[in-house]
């Protein structure tokens, strides 16, 4: 328990900090949020504009189709809100700073990922999680087993999402050639935006099945629709514990391969 | 001449250095393109016509429009901001070298970089996808597509050198950039050809620069263009450019007029 506490304490003052950072540049800090805004609406409004006219989009009605696009809005925020420390890594590899991280007695891997969370992001939190709520109203989603098991799935989108950013991790210590890497992750992930249905086959396996874009973004919302089989549920709980089983090995390899530029 | 073909060889080198970066950053192009490719093509599996666009016109604008994305919107320009604030640009200030004519440069090697590659991947898109397609084979077309180019090339550097200049009086300039990325994501054309739009907004966007970025030269490569709207469009970008390139020289005036550079 006295670990636990150490870490939420470190955590919390790590990520006031880092808001206040931001708050430092309000101006800045109102274009980010006025740009993310926009983002969001674009597709919206897209999505709108095209189900109008063509009512369907892949077997998915407009509802639907709204309804797998704020799913992925959520998942994609949440893990933006909780990792973003991790944009901010390989500088600290590049010049020596990491050190500081592994003498520490805090967890490095810790230290990398969640320490330096976007606050303003809850910003957009809140009316996403309340335009989720409508949808499902508008969907007559009602059954509280589908609900659980979306929320259940939205936990493992989290899971490979956190996996994914320690490989990214990974990557950047045994490379050092990171700045791609996390923006793959994000347009890897940015094809979740619709139903994995779009895509063609082979893509649409590899998205499911290689790449778990469809698990993490497809899957929740497949699965409060009551069109997911309790098969591919359990391969997707199955699949995000292995990847970050199989992610956190990596970490621990890079860690020893680690040579420090000198701090 | 020779000082600015050293900076192109120079710029062009620095961007081969990072393998693996190179190699993430060309990936990340064509995801980007299959995000959009698959929309429109999964819409046209039950439709014959959408929004006036059939399956070929509209699969050919995506791919023209990401062939126009990689030889405009390939800038390198944003460095002009850390430069500034690090205090770096004096370098440039005291050597015999146009301070424009230095990032336009290594802008062409980026693009120049750019082009050689994107052509490459959309010719592989194609060969594994076989998309239905226009291929225009008029001179006059393709030669006014090739002028909407070199007009674009002009206005998004000119705009985003603008922006990168407010470094001088602006600690963190990223957010205005993170906005102007947005904006040309969502009215540049990228994602959906801006006539899409309701008659009013979409008239009302095609006076502001950024359908000129992407829209207006994939519309020219269909050739669907009449010559009033040909007109209406290269007078409008002309425009845009010339008042972008005059806002430019004008911050970059400004800027240099106050700008100090501590320590250096």
């Amino acid at each position: 328990m006295n670990s636990f506490n150490k870490y939420i304490k470190v955590w919390w003052i790590f990520s006031f900090n880092s808001f206040q950072t931001q708050v430092l540049t309000r101006g800045a800090l109102m274009l980010f949020l006025i740009a993310k805004l926009l983002r969001f609406f674009i597709f919206f409004i897209f999505i709108i504009i095209l189900l109008d006219k063509t009512k369907v989009l892949a077997g998915y009605t407009l509802d639907q189709t709204i309804f797998f696009f704020l799913s992925f809005s959520l998942i994609d925020t949440l893990v933006q809100t909780i990792f973003r420390e991790v944009y901010r890594f390989r500088p600290t590899i590049v010049n020596g700073t990491f050190d500081y991280y592994l003498i520490k007695p805090f967890n490095p891997l810790f230290r990398a990922l969640a320490t330096g969370p976007d606050l303003t992001d809850l910003f957009l939190l809140i009316p996403l999680i309340g335009a989720i709520i409508y949808y499902m109203e508008r969907l007559g989603i009602n059954n509280l087993s589908n609900i659980l098991v979306y929320i259940l799935m939205l936990l493992v989108g989290i899971v490979i999402a956190l996996a994914f950013h320690i490989l990214v991790l990974a990557l950047a210590i045994l490379t050092t050639e990171i700045d791609h890497a996390i923006l793959v992750y994000r347009d890897v992930t940015g094809m979740g935006r619709f139903p994995l249905d779009i895509y063609r086959e082979p893509v649409r396996g590899i998205l499911t099945f290689v790449l778990p874009v469809g698990i993490m973004m497809s899957f929740p919302a497949k699965a409060i629709l009551g069109l997911l089989s309790p098969q591919l549920i359990m391969y997707a709980i199955s699949f995000s514990v292995i990847l970050l089983i199989v992610s956190i090995k990596i970490w621990k390899v890079s860690l020893k391969q680690y040579s420090s530029a000198s701090s | 001449m020779t000082k600015y073909l050293a900076i192109f060889n120079i710029s062009w080198q620095n961007m081969l250095v990072y393998r693996l970066n190179f190699i993430l950053w060309r990936f990340r192009t064509v995801l980007q393109l299959f995000l959009v490719f698959f929309v429109w093509w999964s819409v046209f599996q039950n439709q014959k016509e959408v929004f006036g666009y059939t399956e070929e016109s509209i699969l050919t604008y995506v791919l023209a429009a990401a062939l126009v994305r990689a030889i405009v919107l390939s800038s390198r320009i944003m460095d002009i901001a850390g430069h500034i604030n690090e205090g770096g640009v004096v370098n440039f200030l005291v050597k015999p070298v146009d301070f424009i004519g230095f990032y336009f440069t290594r802008d062409l090697a980026d693009k120049f970089l750019n082009i050689s590659f994107v052509i490459a991947e959309l010719s592989l898109v194609i060969f594994i996808l076989k998309p239905p397609l226009i291929l225009q084979k008029n001179l006059t077309t393709l030669s006014l597509f090739l002028i909407s180019i070199i007009l674009a090339v002009f206005l998004y550097f000119s705009l985003s050198f603008m922006f990168g200049l407010l470094a001088f009086w602006l600690e963190n300039i990223w957010g205005i950039y993170f906005l102007f990325f947005m904006i040309i994501e969502a009215f540049g054309g990228g994602l959906f050809p801006i006539d899409i739009l309701p008659s009013p907004f979409a008239q009302i966007l095609l006076l502001t620069p950024f359908p000129y970025l992407l829209y207006f030269p994939a519309k020219i490569y269909m050739g669907v263009l009449s010559n009033f709207e040909l007109l209406a469009g290269f007078s409008v970008l002309s425009l845009w450019v010339f008042v972008g390139w005059f806002l430019m020289k004008k911050v970059l005036d400004t800027g240099l007029k106050t700008y100090t550079a501590v320590g250096h």
